[in-house]
């Protein structure tokens, strides 16, 4: 008798056999984005009342924060030192909400697609496929700031209409949005990880994430916090992201933590960085998550 | 394939059963060259923590054949199928597959077999069709849309599923999302496919259509299938070959009829118990065409006969000569009984 190894078998090490013919080929990051986006939006065709849902949060938040600039004033961040009220007050709120609705694709896209697969019962067959696992997270966050931008559209109107900002402003304001965008789907893809290896971290993630937008300046500036919050803002994308949309808004009458190509400059660190680390922990995680076998078995 | 032999010698306790079970025509046995092994995996192992889930798995599958792997719960099954799917990493042992290393050819093997998990009542998009989903699922694999369009088109006639393509998925019943589950699995035309338990929890006639299309499918298109299942009919009915694991290790891979005639003979004939006195056992057991007595359960002793009829005309004699009056029944020997048969012998070796 003899054990029959790979050695009787007649292929050659790394070389697929010509007589063995299957459809599955290689394919590029791009149509796995743009199947995935198709995909996505689909979906949420079908799942009209949470499209409806989301719309009707946002205009919530936009009267809330109207009635509550009418009502309160925060002194000493308004142009040379006078208290930041009233209409200004509205294009601060304003234009934070702006950036949070991208925030909200970017950062918890590619989590809420994990959680989806999980659901769903996709994400094992999607980790035993050779597609490009970087590119569906970013298609689902493109999908996602497609969709949102059915919600950023109103948001930006009103921003356009009350801080009467010029063109340049407006177009600096949403280019402000995209680089913020790119750093922060990286880091989304990050907290995807997380919910990857841990259930749990999904709920953590989300305690993170609204900690992150309030002392990253999203409802506050952030020269309204004590010095400790402050420090703990910096080292946020979206802290820089939110002061600079502010700085746009208000036709550069707004004080700026640093100056404004400084600003600049981190945030297109942040995107940089957090895409390159990002991609590496990726495949690092999804390694670990299949030699525990925790989530995806 | 690496070209190199197994680094690690098999442990002493597989060592120990092929001694003492009967020789298996699978992994153990001489393959000819001209046979394709299109999977190959060598003393897998594989660890959750402390618990030990995969001791020594070996197999192979070759071209054209459906391979079952057969056990008791926790055994390692799903362990082996998902390592084998990249779905797991293993801890050590090798695995090659169509030439490729799964340590080092992941992404292509990926592109080599299609992978049906259980739990298939949620594993595909719930909002959307079947076609919708399968389009989906083609396009991650870089298929084009017309070959999608063709493929579905030709599962959809093996299945005859038509009328269901345009139906979201959550509004199938479990049969018709298992039957879309295994036609995403097939639909980039793989030449190997790991089902595991692929009829859990279908009714008979859709568990029936689906084996009778794998068959098919497998034999027609020179397929290779891995195939685990707790149906030990469905288990004789499609697979050439069955390994039985047992505690996270393959003992024995042979045809099921190799495994059913180790048990010792192919039919028995079955005798009440209460009926039959000591001394007319003692007779039968003694008969030259009974090889051996079991009790099967609290009612009935099994006389296994090398000869069905010869056997049962002896052993009506000795009945009549005792005067026994005695209910008695004929039985052929399954896959069931060969499958308790072994794994008890495992037991026993293993806890010894």
């Amino acid at each position: 008798m003899q054990t029959v190894s790979a050695l009787s078998v007649p292929f050659q090490s790394g070389v697929r056999p010509a007589a063995v013919q299957t459809l599955s080929r290689p394919t590029s990051a791009w149509r796995i984005i743009r199947a995935t986006v198709a995909k996505e939006l689909r979906m949420t065709t079908r799942y009209i009342p949470n499209l409806v849902g989301s719309l009707a949060n946002q205009a919530v938040r936009v009267v809330f924060f109207l009635l509550l600039s009418s009502a309160i004033s925060i002194q000493g961040l308004g142009v040379s030192g006078a208290p930041l009220a009233g209409r200004d007050l509205f294009i601060s709120f304003q234009s934070g909400l702006l950036l949070t609705v991208f925030i909200g694709a970017t950062l918890w896209g590619p989590i809420y697609a994990v959680r989806n697969d999980l659901y769903n019962g996709t994400l094992e067959f999607l980790y035993s496929n050779p597609g490009s696992r970087y590119a569906y997270y970013v298609g689902s966050v493109l999908a996602r700031v497609i969709v949102e931008s059915a919600l950023f559209l109103p948001l930006y109107i009103v921003l356009a209409v009350y801080s009467q900002a010029s063109l340049p402003d407006l177009l600096m304001v949403l280019l402000t949005c995209t680089v913020i965008m790119v750093a922060l789907t990286a880091m989304g893809v990050m907290m995807a990880l997380l919910a990857l290896l841990w259930r749990q971290a999904d709920s953590i993630a989300q305690v993170f994430g609204i900690m992150f937008e309030m002392i990253g300046g999203a409802y506050l500036p952030v020269n309204a916090f004590p010095g400790l919050v402050r420090y703990l803002a910096y080292p946020l994308p979206h802290t820089w992201g939110y002061d600079l949309i502010r700085y746009y808004s208000f036709g550069g009458n707004w004080q700026t933590l640093l100056l404004v190509w400084q600003e600049w400059a981190i945030i297109i660190a942040f995107a940089i960085g957090f895409t390159l680390a990002s991609r590496q922990l990726l495949s690092k995680a999804a390694q670990r998550a299949k030699r525990n076998g925790l989530h995806v078995i | 394939m690496g070209g190199t032999p197994p680094t690690k010698s098999p442990p002493l306790t597989p060592l120990l059963l092929m001694a003492v079970l009967p020789p298996a025509k699978g992994y153990f046995s001489e393959v000819k060259m001209t046979q394709s092994v299109y999977l190959s995996a060598r003393h897998v192992q594989k660890r959750y923590g402390k618990a030990l889930a995969l001791e020594d798995a070996s197999l192979e599958l070759r071209q054209g054949e459906i391979l079952a792997l057969l056990g008791p719960n926790g055994a390692g099954k799903t362990t082996l199928v998902k390592i084998l799917a990249t779905v797991l990493v293993k801890d050590a042992g090798q695995v090659d597959i169509l030439g490729y290393d799964l340590d080092r050819h992941v992404e292509e093997i990926r592109h080599l077999f299609g992978y049906v998990g259980q739990d298939t009542e949620r594993s595909a998009y719930a909002r959307l069709t079947v076609t919708e989903n399968l389009h989906f699922f083609g396009a991650l694999r870089g298929m084009h849309k017309r070959e999608i369009d063709q493929q579905i088109e030709k599962l959809a006639a093996y299945f005859d599923f038509y009328a269901n393509l345009d139906k979201q998925f959550t509004q199938l019943s479990g049969g018709q999302k298992q039957t879309v589950v295994i036609m995403r699995g097939l639909l980039h035309n793989p030449p190997l496919i790991y089902l595991d338990e692929p009829t859990k929890g279908l009714d008979p006639l859709v568990a029936k259509r689906i084996r009778a299309f794998l068959k098919q499918f497998v034999q027609q298109e020179r397929k290779s299938l891995l195939l685990t299942s707790h149906v030990l009919s469905e288990v004789d009915e499609l697979s050439d070959r069955v390994a039985l694991i047992h505690r996270g290790t393959i003992s024995v891979a042979s045809t099921p009829d190799d495994l059913k005639a180790a048990v010792g003979a192919a039919e028995s004939i079955e005798i009440e118990r209460t009926a039959l006195p000591a001394a007319t056992r003692a007779r039968i057991e003694g008969l030259d065409t009974v090889l051996f007595a079991k009790e099967c359960n609290d009612h009935w002793i099994a006389f296994g006969v090398s000869d069905v009829m010869l056997g049962a005309e002896a052993i009506i004699r000795v009945l009549r000569e005792d005067n026994v009056h005695a209910r008695f029944r004929h039985h052929t020997v399954s896959l069931e009984d060969a499958f308790v048969h072994h794994i008890g012998e495992l037991s026993e070796k293993f806890d010894h």
